[in-house]
C-alpha cells in the first residue's frame, strides 16, 4: 500500500531528477543550440522540396514532424539508454537502495527531458516557420494542447519502457537504436503523413504505424497546427494516443521492477561485484 | 524479527553463471555483526567482500542462505532497510557532472525524502563535517578525485544511516585524502551508538585503524573473524623476516613466490618480501631459496609480526615452511 509518506517521497525524488535534468541543460545553454541545427536543416530541406513542388501545406507539415523529431530523438538516444548510463557512473545502485520506486526517477528524467526538448522544439518550429512563412491555423487551441500532451505522455511511456530494457543490455541495446531510428522517422510520419488521407502506405502499414506514439500525435498536431481542425475531428487520435498511454506507461512500470528483480538474481544491476 | 545484530548471515552463499562458467563468489559465509561496530571485511580481490556487501545493501540476491539487516531479511523486506542504510563505493563518483557539489548532494537527499528545512541544514552540516565548503558551489566535474571521494562519503550520510557499507572508500586516493576520509568515519561512528559501519578494504592499516573486528575472506570464504588483537594471536610467537632482493628476470620470480607478501618498486629494481617463520632460524633457508632463484639479497631484518602478516598468514599461502612454494 502506498502512504502518503511514500507518495511524497517519490514525488519529491522525481521533481529533484528533472530538476537535475533541467539545471544541466541550462549550465550548458549552447547545447540546446547544437542539437537544435540538424532537426532543423532537415526539416528545412523537406520543407523547401514540398514547397518547390507547389505544396505549401506539406511545407508547413514538414516543420510540425521536424519539431516533433527533437522529441523522438530525445527519447531514442537520452531517455531510453539513461538508465544505462547512470548504472555506468554508480547512480543506479544509489537509486536502487534509496527508498524509492525506480519509476519516480524515470519521471523525473521524462518530465526534465520534456521540459529541455520544448525548448529545443520551440526553437525549431519557430526559426522554420519564420524562415520559410508557413502560415498557422490554429481554431481550437484546447485540441492542440490536449493532442500535444497526450503525445508527449505516450512518446515518454514508451522511452520510459525502453529505458527499462536498457537497464540491464545496455551498450548492446544501442545497436537497436540505430535500427530503430530511420525506421520510425519513416513510419512515423516525420517527413510526410502516414496515417490518413495524405499517407502513401497500405492500410496494414498505416495500422503497423499508429502503434508509434509519434505518428498520431504528429498528424493529430499537423491537423490542429496547420489544417485547423477542431477537437471533433480528432476523436480517433485521442483515443489512440490515450490507449498508448494506458498501456504503455504501466507496461514500463511492470518492466521495471522485472528487470530490477532480474538484475538482483543475475547479478547485473552493477559494475563491480567481487 | 528484532533487530539484535546491525547484520546477520547465516550460510550466505552466491554463485555467478554463465555461458562459460560458474563462479561461488560467497560460500557458507556467517557473521554476526553488532549495532555500534565498526566491522571489517579484509581480503584480496576476488574474495567476495563487494558481492557480500552488495547483498547486504540489497543490490543482489543471495543464491543460498540468509542475511539480515537490522532485523530484516534482504531478500523479503529491502523496503524496511533501504531507509536505514546507504553506500559509499570507492573509485565511484556518483552524482551529475554539470550541478554543484551542493546541488547534487540535494538531489541525493530527495531520494530519501527529506524536506527542504532539514536538507538544506544537513547539507550545510555535511559541507562543513566534509571539508567541502569551499567548493560547495563548484561543479561535480571540476573537483578533484579527493573532493569527489569526499563528496561521495557526504552523499552517504545524507540520510543519516544505521548501517552505513564502506566499500573501498580511500581507493586511488592520496594519503593526506585517505586519512581524512578516515578521520569522518571515525568521527561519524562516535556520534551515535548505534551507528554501524562494515568497511571493506585491501588496506591493512586502515582496517586496524578503524575497525573493531574483522573478517578475513578468500575465494567467498570465511578465514577468520576476531579483533585485530585477536587476530594477531595467530602469529604470535612467531617472527618475520623481511627480505628485499634483486632479480633478473622479476616477473618470473614473482610468480614463483607466491606464499610470500611482496611488492616491487620498478623504478629501484628491488622486491621486497616478508614471511612469517616459527623461528627465525628458517630465515636462511628462505634467503638460500631467493638466491637459488638468481636473486641479489640486499637485507635481511628480522620484525616483529604486524596485521599484514595475520592477512599474508591467512590469505597468502601461510607460513614458509608450509607453503605452495616449497
Amino acid at each position: 500500500m502506498i502512504t502518503r509518506q511514500v507518495l511524497i517521497r517519490n514525488l519529491r525524488a522525481a521533481y529533484a531528477r528533472a530538476y537535475v535534468r533541467v539545471r544541466s541543460q541550462f549550465n550548458e545553454p549552447e547545447w540546446v543550440v547544437a542539437e537544435a541545427v540538424i532537426p532543423l536543416l532537415i526539416v528545412l530541406a523537406a520543407a523547401t522540396l514540398y514547397r518547390v513542388s507547389g505544396s505549401g501545406q506539406l511545407a508547413g507539415f514538414a516543420v510540425v514532424g521536424g519539431a516533433m523529431m527533437a522529441f523522438w530523438d530525445n527519447v531514442l538516444w537520452l531517455m531510453a539508454s539513461q538508465l544505462y548510463w547512470e548504472k555506468e557512473s554508480g547512480n543506479l545502485d544509489l537509486f536502487i537502495i534509496a527508498p524509492i520506486s525506480r519509476m519516480s526517477i524515470l519521471l523525473g528524467m521524462s518530465l526534465g527531458s520534456i521540459i529541455n526538448t520544448s525548448i529545443r522544439a520551440a526553437i525549431i518550429l519557430l526559426t522554420a516557420l519564420t524562415i520559410l512563412k508557413i502560415q498557422l491555423n490554429v481554431a481550437d487551441p484546447f485540441a492542440l494542447f490536449l493532442v500535444f500532451a497526450l503525445t508527449l505522455t505516450a512518446l515518454y511511456g514508451l522511452g520510459m519502457l525502453m529505458s527499462s530494457l536498457y537497464m540491464l543490455y545496455g551498450r548492446g541495446a544501442f545497436n537497436l537504436n540505430d535500427v530503430l531510428s530511420e525506421p520510425i522517422y519513416l513510419l512515423s510520419g516525420l517527413y510526410f503523413p502516414t496515417v490518413g488521407r495524405y499517407s502513401p502506405f497500405p492500410t496494414i502499414l498505416q495500422v503497423l504505424a499508429s502503434l508509434i506514439p509519434l505518428t498520431f500525435g504528429i498528424d493529430g498536431l499537423r491537423r490542429t497546427i496547420i489544417l485547423g481542425e477542431t477537437l471533433e475531428s480528432l476523436t480517433l487520435h485521442i483515443a489512440v494516443l490515450s490507449a498508448l498511454s494506458i498501456v504503455l506507461i504501466p507496461l514500463a512500470w511492470r518492466t521495471l521492477n522485472y528487470m530490477e528483480k532480474l538484475g538482483r538474481r543475475e547479478g547485473r544491476l552493477s559494475l563491480r561485484w567481487m | 524479527m528484532p533487530a539484535s545484530y546491525a547484520v546477520e548471515t547465516i550460510g550466505l552463499g552466491r554463485v555467478f553463471r554463465n555461458r562459460h562458467s560458474v563462479v561461488r563468489a560467497l560460500e557458507n559465509v556467517s557473521l554476526r555483526v553488532m549495532r555500534g561496530e565498526v566491522f571489517g571485511l579484509l581480503g584480496p580481490n576476488g574474495a567476495g567482500k563487494t558481492t557480500l556487501v552488495k547483498i547486504l545493501t540489497t543490490l543482489l540476491l543471495p543464491s543460498s542462505g540468509k542475511a539480515y539487516v537490522l532485523g530484516y531479511d534482504v531478500e523479503k523486506e529491502a523496503n524496511h532497510i533501504r531507509p536505514m542504510i546507504n553506500l559509499v563505493s570507492g573509485g565511484d563518483t556518483p552524482g551529475y557532472g554539470l550541478i554543484t557539489s551542493r546541488e547534487n548532494l540535494w538531489f541525493y537527499s530527495q531520494l530519501y525524502g527529506l524536506d527542504g528545512r532539514t536538507a538544506k541544514q544537513r547539507i550545510e552540516e555535511l559541507l562543513d563535517a566534509v571539508g567541502l565548503r569551499e567548493v560547495a558551489d563548484e561543479k561535480l566535474r571540476n573537483l578533484s578525485t579527493g573532493y569527489r571521494q569526499r563528496l561521495n562519503l557526504a552523499r552517504g550520510l545524507i540520510n543519516e544511516p544505521k548501517v552505513l557499507f564502506l566499500d573501498e572508500p580511500t581507493i586511488g586516493l592520496d594519503v593526506v585524502s585517505a586519512r581524512r576520509i578516515r578521520r569522518l568515519v571515525k568521527e561519524w561512528v562516535k556520534g551515535d551508538g548505534g551507528r554501524t559501519v562494515i568497511l571493506t578494504s585491501h588496506y591493512m592499516a586502515e582496517v586496524e585503524e578503524l575497525c573493531d573486528r574483522v573478517a578475513v575472506l578468500n575465494h567467498g570464504r570465511v578465514l577468520a573473524v576476531g579483533t585485530p588483537e585477536e587476530l594477531k594471536m595467530l602469529v604470535s610467537g612467531k617472527t618475520v623476516a623481511a627480505v628485499e632482493a634483486k632479480f633478473d628476470r622479476v616477473e618470473e620470480v614473482l610468480d614463483r613466490l607466491d606464499a610470500v607478501y611482496k611488492s616491487y618498486d620498478p623504478a629501484t629494481g628491488v622486491v621486497r618480501m616478508r614471511i612469517v617463520l616459527d623461528d627465525w632460524s628458517k630465515a636462511a633457508d628462505f634467503v638460500e631459496k631467493v638466491t637459488s632463484m638468481g636473486g641479489k639479497v640486499l637485507s635481511v631484518v628480522r620484525s616483529m609480526p604486524s596485521f599484514e602478516d595475520v592477512y599474508v598468514k591467512l590469505v597468502g599461502g601461510g607460513d614458509y615452511e608450509t607453503g605452495p612454494d616449497t
